[in-house]
């Protein structure tokens, strides 16, 4: 057996490109599966571990019972001087730096840290960062972050970052081992007087202690304060679960175009082969013995290449993991943390389904190769019928998938349905992809005049070539036709975002200052009368779905009158219930409340205790709210909860007010800070920064595969130019130069790459449509307008085809430069 | 004196400091006399000849560096079971005052320390909490005032229960353990060294030093979830100084002794470290009678030799000791209650309750006793 794969690796030696492009198919499939893979673990063991602080995880915290409102300070100190030893105090805060990214700081008191958190301090911090826990918590103070995060600010130890507000944050220091992530931790004295917050705490941690101690201070709380455990709390896994099964689906997507990859060096190799194996069962060998022999050197290869991909994939999680936590945080206000290392990466789920699926994909031409017959030598590994017969069944089951596609968009209520019907549309895409290519290929050759020799040639040798390329060209497909489709759903989405905070943004300026709320409108009455000034609402509650599940709901209020009316559109067209809803007789919900949590317009809803049940109105969009949304007129907001205070106030006046006037003499006077006052236009430039920092994960992810796509494309067509040489010969002893003969591999290749685009075009506008019309609004509530674009898609032709050209050009240098006589000789052998 | 102090200080102001000091310093373990160093000039320096005023001086001196209550007592119940408890607090200053600005309310340089833990005849439990203090001291956590005296860090409390400094009460709990005692005294205040100020070094370094070591104790302890109502004796040392251990210094071994005649004792040593010429350890103590009257040991006549030590928390500990003072013609026998009262907390040491054998009843007894800068083995 040794000696026998001894002979048919030999072939390897003579063709060690064939055994990279094999190994780099399986590389391929493995590094973004693996890659999400680990991301998804990472944010999993994250949210199991729960919230941590200096590697202490509390049992949950106290907070306010008016979710919306801060602990007052005394409050603390006062069960603190009870005995309560186990609460702490946090304040958490989300500052703008001087790009407006958001940053979220927690401010702890180290001194109140559970003694495990503060002897890790002195004892690992002290050493690891050359500082000590009073560096932390007195002047300048320290900011403490994850090393990851560090790099992701493209700032260093030591630096100050500016805020926006003008002031600096203190010095960043990188501290490892502490579940950070995306957040960062200074002194708590330091964080309220940096925002203006003096006294108030956002809530108290409660770290273990004995249940009876516990269950006193439950006893002992005042009745505004709640203790709200860990396990009560909505779960971020829960959150988050769309995001983390989205990311699986690409690493799944990037896997298929692996897979086809393999498959493709696979055939070839064998092909290449099948002189050798005929001459191997000629001596002797029996076909059992060849086939133990084949799968013995293809488990290596399975073996090597899942173990290269898992270790590229844990680079990548590692590089990539920031990047999915600052989408976590702004998407869901959910933060994970970042190892400092690499993560400890599993191999044997990718490689099960990497043995699985590279045993179906060997089957085919395992049985080809061994059942060739013994006597017949093999002049051509591409006979034009089996090929034919072969696409007809792609073709057939690709509509066949497709079907399922057009059915799961009509049916699909779970995301991962969603996400079947979007696999089928890909995959459909793909396997018509031969066909669709030979129809236009036909097309064009009845175009072309037989008089143009070398076109004609040109078009029926490309037309032989969809034998070997296909699948190649498949895998091509199949990237280009996500990426596209990724592409066109992201430009929609965010045109929509765009269109939908224009029309939602009705003031023209935003103050949020909760106590200075009625100072701010009775100064503005008498300074400004010429503006329009109105109080805003928000509150949390948790309230049951129709299906008795609790969820998480933020209720809003909607000031009366004309401006604020119109800057609600409802889904189901522009209602006559607009005059119900200013009266309070009843409510609106938002898209993700119907989608996803079951509400129906013209049901009604439990609004609050002692108010009978109120009808749902009808349903608005909420573009980027991870949490269903209810909006109210403020009169019923006022009726239900008369004990919130007002969260800021919205302000609108004539075209000709000065804004920038009217807003420095406001933050003069009240000394609000610049992220407590800000205009529409910049709130509005905040929320498409925070949609594109969203999706920087899903965009490089969508870059990476159709990096994998143009590998792979590079190694397919490198495999082929074997098969190329008898074309060569017959070309070059025809006369054609090398220049000719360059020139016509390129032209080939080049009309191959724009024909496939025929297909990206419609199959990728397909899938944007199917992501924006089932995929976004199952898994987020969110549904969107298509934005159909060309400009991609020439980019992509472009790309494409150039792509193709450097695969075709480096690897053909040696076909051009190869003697006729001797291309004619190593075909013969 | 309690050169307790020292020990924790050194390691406790060392990891302070550490920051002050700017950066790229070494963490300090072991190099906490050279950062010492850098800023005790910066502080207010304790020196003889500085009268002690009271009530003031029951008070914080935030000027100094380093400052405690620190209260221990030996206890019985209705059996005659015995007890010990411990309840101090440490206040350190990161700047002198005055040296910036509050940058906001959550701080002005003081941080303060505690420790409380509870003895019984075969266990021993200790407790640790930090806490900052505040410009407001109706938010602090953590404060001191000298009149009505109150030394409290959360509900670890020691204060006076009338308008004078005594009677005081001391309260603390945690989790399933607590200490409440009542602390009355007729005899009067004791100032050690030479009116109050107590040297610490032959170079002429100290603290300014006073005790109240005729307390007698009742009350409660709460021990595993059981109360144990208890009455003994309290022995309460106050100290502030920003001089600290002299180049060579490296622990000390420090008792305080309730003696059956009615007398307390105070004894202590500052020990060289290996290698040093042991001679130089420096030795004082202190005699003190019921009405106030007192006899100071000077360090040449004082003899302490370990008979025993002990293998606890990994380090050789000398448990055992005789003590022998011939400027009082007296010799005592020194033992623990047992010997793991080891305070495992981040600066830890042995701090336990101890029993006495003298020659002849009246100078039998019992007491605590500090050993610290052992090193691990």
């Amino acid at each position: 057996m040794t000696m026998l794969t001894g002979v048919l690796l030999s072939h390897y030696r003579r063709h060690p490109v064939q055994a990279l492009f094999l190994l780099t198919g399986i590389v391929v499939a493995n590094v973004l599966l693996t890659g999400t893979l680990l991301i998804n673990a990472q944010a999993r063991a994250s949210y199991d571990e729960g919230e941590q602080y200096l590697s202490v995880a509390p049992l949950g915290q106290i907070r306010h019972t008016d979710k919306s409102r801060n602990i007052d300070e005394h409050d603390y100190v006062r069960l603190r001087r009870q005995g309560f030893d186990m609460l702490a105090p946090l304040v958490r805060q989300i500052v703008r730096d001087e790009n407006q990214q958001p940053l979220e700081l927690l401010g702890i008191d180290m001194f109140t840290m559970p003694r495990t958190a503060q002897a890790m301090n002195y004892q690992q911090i002290g050493q690891q960062v050359n500082r000590s826990f009073i560096g932390f918590a007195f002047p300048p103070y320290q900011l403490w972050v994850a090393p990851a995060r560090l790099e992701q600010l493209g700032a260093a130890n030591d630096d100050r970052l500016l805020l926006a507000s003008g002031e600096r944050l203190p010095p960043l220091v990188a501290v490892g081992g502490q579940q950070l992530g995306h957040r960062m931790l200074m002194d708590i004295g330091a964080l309220q007087s940096l925002t203006d917050s003096s006294g108030e705490l956002s809530s108290m941690l409660v770290f273990h202690a004995p249940a009876k101690r516990l269950a006193a201070l439950s006893q002992a709380l005042p009745a505004h304060l709640e203790f709200i455990r860990n396990s009560e709390a909505p779960s971020p896994a829960e959150l988050t679960h769309s995001f983390h099964l989205n990311l699986a689906a690409m690493g799944l997507l990037a896997f298929v175009v692996g897979i086809f990859l393999t498959y493709n060096a696979l055939a070839f190799s064998y092909t290449d082969r099948a002189e050798l194996i005929r001459k191997l069962r000629l001596g002797g060998v029996t076909t059992g013995e060849l086939m133990r022999a084949l799968l013995l050197e293809l488990t290596f290869f399975l073996l090597a290449g899942t173990l290269i991909g898992s270790w590229l994939g844990a680079q990548m999680a590692a590089w990539l993991l920031p990047g999915v936590g600052q989408t976590l945080a702004q998407l869901y206000g959910v933060y994970i943390s970042y190892p400092d290392g690499l993560i400890p990466a599993g191999i044997w789920l990718p490689l099960l389904m990497t043995v699985l699926a590279a045993g179906m994909c060997v089957l085919f031409p395992l049985r080809e190769t061994l059942s060739a017959p013994m006597l017949e030598r093999r002049q051509t590994g591409w006979q034009q019928d089996a090929v034919n017969r072969r696409d007809r069944l792609m073709a057939l089951t690709g509509l066949l998938l497709l079907v399922v596609t057009v059915l799961s968009g009509f049916w699909a209520t779970h995301l991962w349905a969603a996400l079947m019907g979007m696999a089928c549309l890909l995959l459909g895409a793909a396997l018509l992809l031969p066909t669709v290519l030979r129809a236009l290929i036909i097309g064009l050759e009845k175009l072309v005049s037989p008089r143009k020799a070398r076109l004609s040639w040109l078009l029926a040798d490309s037309r032989w070539l969809l034998g070997p390329a296909s699948l190649a060209l498949m895998a091509m497909t199949l990237a280009l036709v996500a990426n596209s489709g990724l592409n066109t759903m992201i430009n929609s989405f965010r045109v929509a975002t765009d269109d939908w905070l224009s029309q939602r943004l009705a003031a023209d300026l935003y103050l949020r200052a909760e106590h200075k709320v009625r100072e701010l409108e009775e100064w503005m009455a008498t300074e400004m009368p010429e503006l329009r000034v109105s109080e805003r609402y928000r509150t949390s509650l948790t309230r049951k779905t129709p299906a008795g599940v609790p969820v998480a709901i933020e209720a809003v209020s909607l000031t009366k009158g004309e401006r604020y009316r119109g800057s609600v559109k409802l889904m189901n067209g522009d209602s006559p219930e607009a005059e119900k809803f200013e009266n309070g007789a009843g409510v609106y919900i938002s898209e993700r409340a119907w989608r996803i949590d079951g509400w129906q317009a013209g049901g009604l809803l439990e609004l609050c205790e002692g108010q009978d049940e109120v009808p749902i109105l009808g349903v608005y969009r909420d573009y980027g709210n991870p949490k269903s949304q209810w909006m109210l007129s403020q009169q019923l907001f006022r009726n239900c909860w008369p004990e919130q205070r007002a969260i800021g106030l919205s302000v609108y006046g004539s075209k000709n007010s000065d804004w920038n006037q009217i807003r420095a003499a406001i933050s003069d006077k009240f000394a609000l800070q610049d992220d407590e006052i800000i205009s529409q236009v910049e709130l509005k430039q905040v929320g498409l920064a925070v949609f594109d920092r969203t999706f920087i994960v899903t965009r490089a992810l969508n870059a990476l595969t159709l990096l994998v796509a143009a590998i792979g494309i590079f190694c397919a067509i490198s495999a082929i130019h074997h098969h190329r040489v008898s074309q060569q010969a017959l070309l070059a002893s025809l006369g054609l130069s090398r220049r000719e003969r360059g020139s016509l591999l390129l032209l080939q290749w080049g009309v191959l790459g724009l024909l496939c685009m025929i297909l990206v075009w419609p199959f990728g506008t397909a899938l944007a449509g199917y992501l924006a019309a089932v995929v976004t609004p199952v898994a987020f509530g969110w549904s969107f307008p298509l934005q159909l674009g060309w400009q991609h898609y020439l980019v992509l032709a472009l790309l494409s085809a150039g792509c193709l050209m450097v695969a075709v050009f480096l690897p053909s240098l040696r076909l051009l430069y190869t003697s006729p006589a001797a291309m004619l000789r190593e075909q013969n052998t | 004196m309690k050169p307790r102090w020292l020990y924790i200080a050194i390691l406790t102001v060392s990891a302070i400091l550490l920051c002050s000091c700017g950066r790229g310093e070494k963490p300090v373990q072991g190099s906490g006399l050279a950062v010492l160093a850098q800023h005790v000039e910066t502080y207010t320096q304790a020196r003889p000849g500085q009268p002690l005023v009271f009530p003031l001086d029951h008070g914080p001196h935030p000027g100094y560096r380093i400052e405690w209550w620190y209260l221990t007592t030996n206890l019985n119940d209705a059996e005659g079971r015995a007890y010990g408890a411990q309840w101090t607090l440490f206040r350190l200053a990161v700047q002198p005052p005055g040296e910036r600005e509050p940058a906001d309310a959550w701080q002005n340089d003081q941080v303060f320390m505690a420790h409380f833990a509870i003895t019984t005849a075969d266990d021993h439990v200790s407790f640790q909490r930090y806490s900052r203090s505040r410009q407001d001291q109706e938010m602090s956590r953590a404060g001191v005032t000298a009149e009505p005296f109150s030394a409290w860090l959360d509900d670890w409390v020691l204060q006076s229960t009338r308008s004078g400094w005594l009677p005081l009460e001391v309260k603390a709990r945690q989790d399933e353990y607590a200490l409440q005692l009542k602390l009355r005294s007729s005899s009067p205040l004791v100032l050690q060294g030479e009116a109050g100020f107590s040297k610490k070094h032959f170079n002429g370094g100290g603290s300014f030093y006073y005790s109240q070591p005729f307390l007698e104790a009742s009350g409660e302890l709460l021990i595993n979830g059981q109360k144990v109502p208890v009455t003994g004796e309290a022995w309460l040392d106050r100290e502030w100084s920003s001089q600290f251990l002299q180049g060579g210094q490296v622990g000390w071994d420090w008792f305080s002794l309730h003696l059956e005649s009615g007398e307390k004792l105070m004894l202590f040593q500052l020990r060289q470290g290996p290698g040093e010429n042991q001679d130089e350890n420096f030795l004082q103590g202190m005699l003190m009678a019921p009405d106030g009257s007192t006899t100071a040991l000077e360090s040449g006549r004082i003899k302490m030799k370990v008979v025993q030590q002990s293998d606890v928390a990994g380090r050789d500990l000398p448990l055992h000791w005789h003590i022998d003072l011939p400027q009082i013609k007296r010799q005592f026998d020194i033992r623990p209650l047992h010997p793991e009262q080891w305070l495992d907390v981040d600066f830890p040491y042995w701090e336990g309750a101890i029993i006495v054998a003298g020659d002849g009843s009246k100078n039998s007894g019992r007491g605590y006793m500090e050993l610290t800068g052992y090193p691990v083995r």
